[in-house]
C-alpha cells in the first residue's frame, strides 16, 4: 500500500512531490485528452483554424512587410519567410498564454481535489503541440510547394521543438503562479507576448540586427528557434553555438520556472 | 497493531485574518510593500539585532508570531486513525473542521507538523466536480474517474457498472451539456460511488447537491465502512456522527477539546453548547447545496430574549429573511424545520401546508420572508432549518440550511417556569376527567 507524506518540511514535501508527479502521470494524460478533445471539438472547423491562422498572418505579413516595407528576407519568399517564423511563434505564444491562465481555468478543481499542480499548465502546454503538428505539416507542404524544402528541415525539429517547450514551460509556470495571485497579470500577458514577438526575429530577419545587438538577441531562446527554422527553410548552415546557448537559456528557464511555481503552487489554493 | 491509518503528528496550519480579501492581490500593492521594505533595511541596516545570524525563515517566523493578522487554524493535532474506523469529526464553524479535511485531502498544505498515511484518500465533495460540458458521458466518466483518484484500468473494468448505475446507457456518446440536470447528477454520482479508496472523507457540511444525493452519500459511508476501510466525516448532526461513527473527536478553536466515543464526545459538545445572536448572516458556505438559483442571506429572530436567538418558554418562534433569488423560480414552496441538538426532526413546516395559500412564483432580487412558528418546544437548544423547493420535488431541493442554534429559555416573559421534572421535546397538552368512582372499596 503507498505511503503518502503530507509535511511542512519542505524537503519532505519536494520528495512527495516527485512521487506524486510519477502517480499521478494518468491524470495528466486525462487533462491533455480532455483539452485536445475540447478544442477540436467541432473537428472540421477547429483544425481548419489553425491552418488558416497562420497561412493567412503570413500572408498579411508578406503583404505589409513584403510589398510596402521591402523587408530583405535573405533570400526567402515572403510567405515562406514569415510562415517558418509563424509556425512556432504563434503556438509558443498561444501556450504561453494558456498555461498562464490555466490556474483559474482549473480553480474549481484545485479548490476541491489534489494533483500536482505543475499538472495543469503542463498538460495545456502539450496541448500546444497538436497545433503545432498541423501548422508544422504546412510548414513543409508549403516548401515543398516553394522548392525551399530541405532534410533539414525534419533533422532539427526535435531540438527546436525541446527548446520552444522549455522556454514557454518556464515562462507559462511564472506566469501561471503569478497570475494566481495577482490578476493584474493577465493584461501584462498580451502586453508581453507582443513586447516578446518583437525582440523575436518574427517580422524581420535577425541579420538586420546589428552585430553588437545580435549576441543579446539571441538569449532569447526563441530568437534561435525561428532563425534556424528560417536557416533550414534556405538550405543555410545551423548556427550550433547559437542553438547550444538558446538550450541553456531555456533549460534554465524551465527549471526556474518549476522551481518558483512549486515554492508557489501549495499555498495557491489560499490565494484562488 | 498495525501501523495506523492515518498519523497526524504537530500539525498546525495558520492563516491570515480576512483570508483573501487580507491578502495582497493586486501586483501594486506587494511591490509597495517590497519597495517599503527594501528602504527600511537601508535606513535601519542594524535594526535586526540577533544574537545569531537569523536565516530568512526564522526572520518571516519572528514577524507572523507577533502579527496580530495571523491566527492558527489548527495547532498541535496528533491524532492516530486506526484502519476500520470511522471517525466522525464535530465542533462548531470555524473550529477548524475544514480545515484538517482540507489538509488531508492535500488541497492545502500544513504550517506546521505531518501527516502521513496509508492507501488511497479520496473525498465526496461536489457532485461531477470535474464534469466537463463538451464532452461524452462516457468521456467524462474517465474525466472524473481519474481526477477522484482511479486508474484507467479500474474505470474501464467498472466502466459497464458505472453507466447501469446511472441509468445513461442511451446516452453515452451525448455531450453532458445536454443532459437533464437528474441525469447529470446519477452520472456523477455513479463515478464517485465506485471509487475505493482506503480512506474515505465526507464534509457533509460540503457534500452540496439535493437530499436525495446526500442519503446516497450516507449509504456509500457505510458500506465503505463495512467493507474494513477507513472512514473520516465531518457532521453537524449529532444524531449522524452517534448513528455511524466508531469514534469521535471535538476541535474548539483548532485544538482537539475530547476524542473517544461517540457517545461522551457528543455530551460533551453539547454541553457547551449555545444559542446564536438574535441576527446572523448566512454564508454560502452554510447552505448545504450549491448555491444556483436562491441563497438565503440573513437571518433575525424577532422579538429575541437578551438579544439571542433565544424565545421564552411558549412564545411563538417569529423568523425574518432576508433571501436573494438569483433565477425565476416558479412555484416555489418554503419549509421550516426544527430539529433537537442531535439531529431528530421535531417537526416541519411548508408556507403552502394552508392550501388556500396561493402558489408563489418569485423573480430574481431580494425578498423579505416572514414566518411565525407556534412554539411547542420544552426548554433547552434546538436547530432550525430552512429549505426550498419547486412543489416539493425532492430532486429539485435547491436550498437548505442550517440557519441558526435556538433557545427556548426554561421561563415566561414573566417569570413563570414549566414544571421542571417533565421530559420530553415537547409541551404536551391534555384534557383529564377528575376519577369516577365506580364501585366502593372493601
Amino acid at each position: 500500500m503507498t505511503i503518502t507524506v503530507i509535511s511542512a518540511d519542505r524537503r519532505e514535501r519536494w520528495l512527495q512531490f516527485l512521487k506524486d508527479l510519477w502517480d499521478y502521470r494518468e491524470l495528466f494524460q486525462t487533462f491533455l485528452m480532455r483539452d485536445i478533445k475540447v478544442r477540436y471539438k467541432q473537428t472540421v472547423l477547429g483544425v481548419l483554424w489553425v491552418i488558416l491562422q497562420p497561412l493567412f498572418m503570413s500572408g498579411a505579413f508578406a503583404m505589409i512587410f513584403g510589398g510596402i516595407v521591402r523587408m530583405p528576407t535573405d533570400g526567402l519568399p515572403y510567405t515562406l519567410f514569415y510562415l517558418g517564423a509563424l509556425v512556432p511563434w504563434t503556438t509558443f505564444s498561444s501556450a504561453l498564454s494558456a498555461s498562464a491562465l490555466s490556474m483559474e481555468a482549473n480553480a474549481h478543481l484545485i479548490s476541491k481535489i489534489y494533483f500536482p499542480r505543475l499538472v495543469a499548465p503542463g498538460a495545456v502546454v502539450c496541448t500546444s503541440l497538436v497545433d503545432f503538428g498541423i501548422g508544422w505539416v504546412l510548414l513543409n507542404g508549403f516548401a515543398l510547394w516553394q522548392g525551399h524544402w530541405h532534410w533539414m528541415l525534419i533533422a532539427i525539429t526535435p531540438l527546436l521543438l525541446g527548446i520552444q517547450i522549455l522556454t514557454v514551460l518556464g515562462a507559462g509556470l511564472v506566469l501561471a503562479a503569478l497570475h494566481a495571485q495577482y490578476r493584474d497579470v493577465k493584461h501584462l500577458i498580451v502586453f508581453l507576448a507582443q513586447l516578446w514577438m518583437l525582440a523575436t526575429p518574427v517580422i524581420y530577419p535577425a541579420s538586420a540586427v546589428p552585430v553588437w545587438a545580435r549576441d543579446w538577441l539571441f538569449l532569447n531562446p526563441m530568437a534561435g528557434v525561428v532563425t534556424a527554422y528560417r536557416a533550414a527553410l534556405q538550405n543555410a548552415p545551423v548556427d550550433w553555438l547559437q542553438m547550444g546557448l538558446s538550450l541553456a537559456v531555456a533549460l534554465s528557464s524551465a527549471i526556474f520556472g518549476v522551481w518558483f511555481f512549486r515554492r508557489r503552487e501549495t499555498y495557491l489554493v489560499d490565494i484562488l | 497493531m498495525s501501523a495506523p491509518a492515518i498519523q497526524i503528528e504537530n500539525l498546525g496550519k495558520r492563516y491570515r485574518y480576512g483570508g483573501v480579501a487580507a491578502l495582497n492581490t493586486s501586483l501594486r500593492a506587494d511591490v509597495t510593500d517590497w519597495v517599503k521594505g527594501m528602504f527600511h533595511k537601508n535606513k535601519h541596516p542594524s535594526a535586526v539585532v540577533s544574537p545569531h545570524h537569523e536565516s530568512f525563515h526564522e526572520i518571516h517566523e519572528r514577524h507572523v508570531a507577533a502579527d496580530p493578522t495571523y491566527f492558527w487554524a489548527l495547532k498541535d493535532i496528533n491524532l492516530d486513525i486506526q484502519q476500520g474506523e470511522v471517525v466522525g469529526i464535530i465542533g462548531r464553524n470555524g473550529a477548524g473542521k475544514s480545515t484538517l479535511l482540507k489538509i488531508l485531502s492535500r488541497i492545502t498544505p500544513p504550517t506546521t507538523g505531518r501527516v502521513t498515511y496509508r492507501g488511497r484518500i479520496a473525498s465526496l465533495l461536489e457532485v461531477g466536480t470535474g464534469f466537463h460540458r463538451e464532452l461524452t458521458g462516457r468521456e467524462n466518466i474517465f474525466l472524473n474517474g481519474s481526477i477522484l483518484g482511479m486508474t484507467r484500468r479500474e474505470i474501464a473494468r467498472k466502466f459497464d457498472e458505472i453507466v447501469a448505475f446511472a441509468e445513461v446507457e442511451k446516452f453515452m456518446d451525448t455531450p453532458v451539456k445536454f443532459y437533464s440536470s437528474g441525469m447529470y447528477v446519477r452520472l456523477a454520482f455513479a463515478v464517485a460511488a465506485h471509487l475505493q479508496p482506503e480512506i474515505l472523507i465526507v464534509d457533509e457540511v460540503l457534500a452540496v447537491g439535493d437530499i436525495g444525493f446526500q442519503k446516497k452519500c450516507i449509504g456509500k459511508m457505510e458500506s465503505v465502512a463495512r467493507e474494513g476501510r477507513t472512514v473520516l466525516l465531518v457532521s453537524h448532526s449529532m444524531g449522524t456522527v452517534k448513528a455511524l461513527c466508531s469514534k469521535a473527536i471535538l476541535l474548539d478553536h483548532g485544538t482537539v477539546k475530547a476524542s473517544g466515543s461517540p457517545d461522551e464526545v457528543v455530551a460533551e459538545y453539547l454541553k457547551e453548547h449555545e444559542a446564536d445572536a438574535a441576527e446572523r448572516v448566512i454564508r454560502d458556505e452554510d447552505h448545504r447545496n450549491a448555491v444556483t438559483k436562491m441563497r438565503l442571506k440573513r437571518v433575525r429572530l424577532l422579538h429575541g430574549a437578551q438579544n439571542r436567538f433565544a424565545v421564552y418558554w411558549q412564545q411563538p418562534i417569529a423568523v425574518a429573511l432576508e433571501v436573494e433569488v438569483l433565477e425565476r423560480i416558479e412555484r416555489v414552496t418554503f419549509g421550516a424545520q426544527i430539529l433537537t441538538m442531535d439531529g431528530t426532526p421535531v417537526f416541519t413546516v411548508h408556507h403552502d401546508d394552508d392550501v388556500s395559500q396561493p402558489h408563489w412564483t418569485l423573480e430574481p432580487g431580494v425578498y423579505r420572508l416572514e414566518f411565525t412558528l407556534q412554539n411547542p418546544l420544552r426548554p433547552g437548544l434546538y436547530q432550525l432549518e430552512m429549505g426550498a423547493d419547486q412543489e416539493h420535488l425532492m430532486m429539485t431541493g435547491f436550498c437548505s440550511v442550517r440557519v441558526a442554534t435556538l433557545e427556548v429559555l426554561d421561563h415566561t416573559e414573566h417569570g413563570l417556569t414549566p414544571v421542571a421534572f417533565k421530559t420530553g421535546v415537547i409541551n404536551g397538552a391534555s384534557a383529564w376527567k377528575q376519577p369516577e368512582r365506580l364501585e366502593g372499596g372493601k
